[in-house]
């Protein structure tokens, strides 16, 4: 009795069609109170259902909701919720899937927004001293990135557009293809511009393989190899390294 | 003993200034899966503060098998922030493996009271600790309901031996819905019970209320908040939740400090009127 009274309410209020079925069938399991009826007592927890699921996921997807807007985005929030219904004791990670459920710049953006949030959740982890690389065998050296680190191909302006919103400047989506890393650094999280070939090279590192494998494959210069590991040291991108 | 809900906006305000109080109650599922910023800042304030756990998805009263996968993490934390108590919703939130994120109502009925108090047992065993259960709003009432919302309540007490997370502002949002006396329901509950008790504002429709947690809280629950003390005396630790529109810390603070001075009921609705 108790399990299809929880299964009856569940899809009052998750299905689409909870209002009908609301109506059709709320007097034989709710009473009605003084001022509202059976079924509006009822439909009070649907009428919450989406716009709670909206206010996680704005959270997590600050710039995706400005620019979408109020209305449009609790409507995406409902198809989406539709596909991918809460399945876990937190929201965390409930909006995991909402890039792949977009295409475009509005994509690309929950790509760069979901990147940010996994990294600001993401493990503690040690930091490495690069300095202690040992320079006779750092070619058969891996590196391993710290937890709070992702590595983004974007096919927009989406970190222009993300700043645009922070600053509450208008966001000019455009086309155009660039590299971004996202790590976090005494628990605040950061968004650097990478070139190309930075992002082939730390993919490359991410993937497991060694220095020498990864400088054979990507060919930076002495003096981008300088560059980047005095900016990614100082970054504290490196949990470990060994061969 | 006088708490506030610990919100992030304020991680900042605490650690700066230490302000004087006694715990802080921190949303268990906020910091469970979390290694970054929130995580640390719990941890901070921990070593200088003492800390309740309060979680929004046991599923306690739902017909889903418990998850131990969230029970271990729950203990996990309790364990690293030494939590004084654990304490969640007599309710449920979702069936099927799927979550609505609500506190949803119960059917008031013995078949309910014992998968509930079965499923009590089963989690203070595997916590270690005696469960506390708050009593959750309610926006609806089941037609199958055989007992009043108190004694479903106090109930359990007896038969798990869990104590109680009584929200006063519960009692009167649910009495307003549903047209009981709030008193009848603080006298049924048995004394020595109540570990804590919780204070909220919430959001009247005029034709239901609903438990928002914005703004202060109203006279009425101020009185019904000394009433409660009355009858059930001023042991259990007393917390003040402001979730929504949630103003700078001071602002918090002074309206949680206003438990230390609660009003006594006016004559006309003292107990011994």
């Amino acid at each position: 009795m108790l399990d299809r009274t929880q299964r009856w309410m569940y899809s009052v209020i998750a299905d689409p069609s909870g209002p009908a079925i609301a109506a059709r069938e709320a007097e034989r399991h709710i009473l009605p109170s003084r001022t509202l009826s059976a079924a509006d007592r009822v439909l009070i927890y649907t009428g919450m259902y989406v716009s709670r699921f909206a206010e996680a996921l704005a959270a997590d997807y600050p710039a995706l909701a400005h620019y979408l807007g109020e209305e449009q985005f609790n409507d995406l929030v409902a198809r989406y919720i539709e596909k991918h219904p809460s399945t876990s004791y937190t929201l965390n990670r409930l909006g995991d899937a909402l890039p792949e459920f977009l295409t475009g710049f509005e994509r690309d953006l929950a790509r760069l927004e979901l990147a940010m949030t996994l990294v600001f959740d993401e493990e503690e982890t040690p930091v490495a001293d690069l300095t202690q690389l040992p320079a006779d065998r750092a070619e058969s050296m891996r590196l391993v990135p710290i937890r709070a680190c992702r590595v983004l191909s974007l096919n927009y302006n989406s970190n222009e557009c993300f700043q645009a919103f922070r600053d509450e400047a208008p966001m000019r989506p455009r086309r155009t293809k660039n590299y971004l890393l996202v790590h976090r650094k005494d628990y605040s999280v950061h968004r650097t511009r990478l070139t190309k070939k930075a992002h082939d090279f730390l993919r490359e590192l991410g993937a497991g393989k060694t220095l020498g494998d990864a400088i054979v494959s990507v060919k930076p210069s002495q003096h981008e190899l300088f560059e980047w590991f005095r900016d990614w040291s100082a970054a504290g991108l490196f949990q470990s390294f060994g061969e | 003993m006088i708490g506030i809900g610990l919100r992030t906006t304020h991680f900042t305000d605490i650690l700066r200034d230490e302000p004087e109080i006694d715990f802080f109650e921190a949303i268990s599922e906020n910091f469970m899966d979390s290694g970054g910023r929130p995580s640390f800042m719990l941890d901070k304030i921990a070593e200088r503060y003492p800390i309740v756990l309060h979680g929004v998805s046991m599923n306690i009263g739902s017909t889903d098998p418990l998850d131990f996968d969230y029970l271990r993490k729950l203990k996990s934390l309790s364990k690293r922030v030494n939590a004084r108590w654990l304490s969640d919703h007599l309710c449920w939130t979702g069936v099927g493996g799927r979550n609505t994120h609500d506190l949803l109502p119960l059917p008031y009925n013995e078949e309910t009271l014992h998968h509930v108090a079965n499923r009590v047992l089963a989690v203070s065993d595997f916590l270690g600790a005696p469960l506390v259960l708050e009593n959750a709003s309610s926006y609806a009432e089941f037609t199958s309901s055989s007992m009043p919302e108190w004694e479903f309540l106090a109930r359990p007490v007896e038969l798990t031996g869990c104590r109680l997370l009584l929200d006063v502002n519960n009692v009167y949002v649910s009495a307003y819905n549903h047209g009981f006396d709030p008193k009848r329901y603080i006298d049924a509950i048995p004394r020595g019970s109540v570990a804590q008790y919780h204070l909220a504002g919430h959001t009247n429709y005029g034709t239901h209320i609903i438990d928002t947690h914005v703004g202060p809280v109203i006279d009425e629950v101020w009185s019904l908040y000394a009433y409660t003390l009355e009858r059930l005396g001023n042991d259990p630790w007393t917390l003040l939740e402001w979730d929504a529109e949630i103003p700078d810390f001071a602002t918090v603070h002074a309206e949680a400090m206003k438990a230390s001075g609660a009003p006594a009921p006016s004559p006309a609705e003292s107990i011994h009127a």
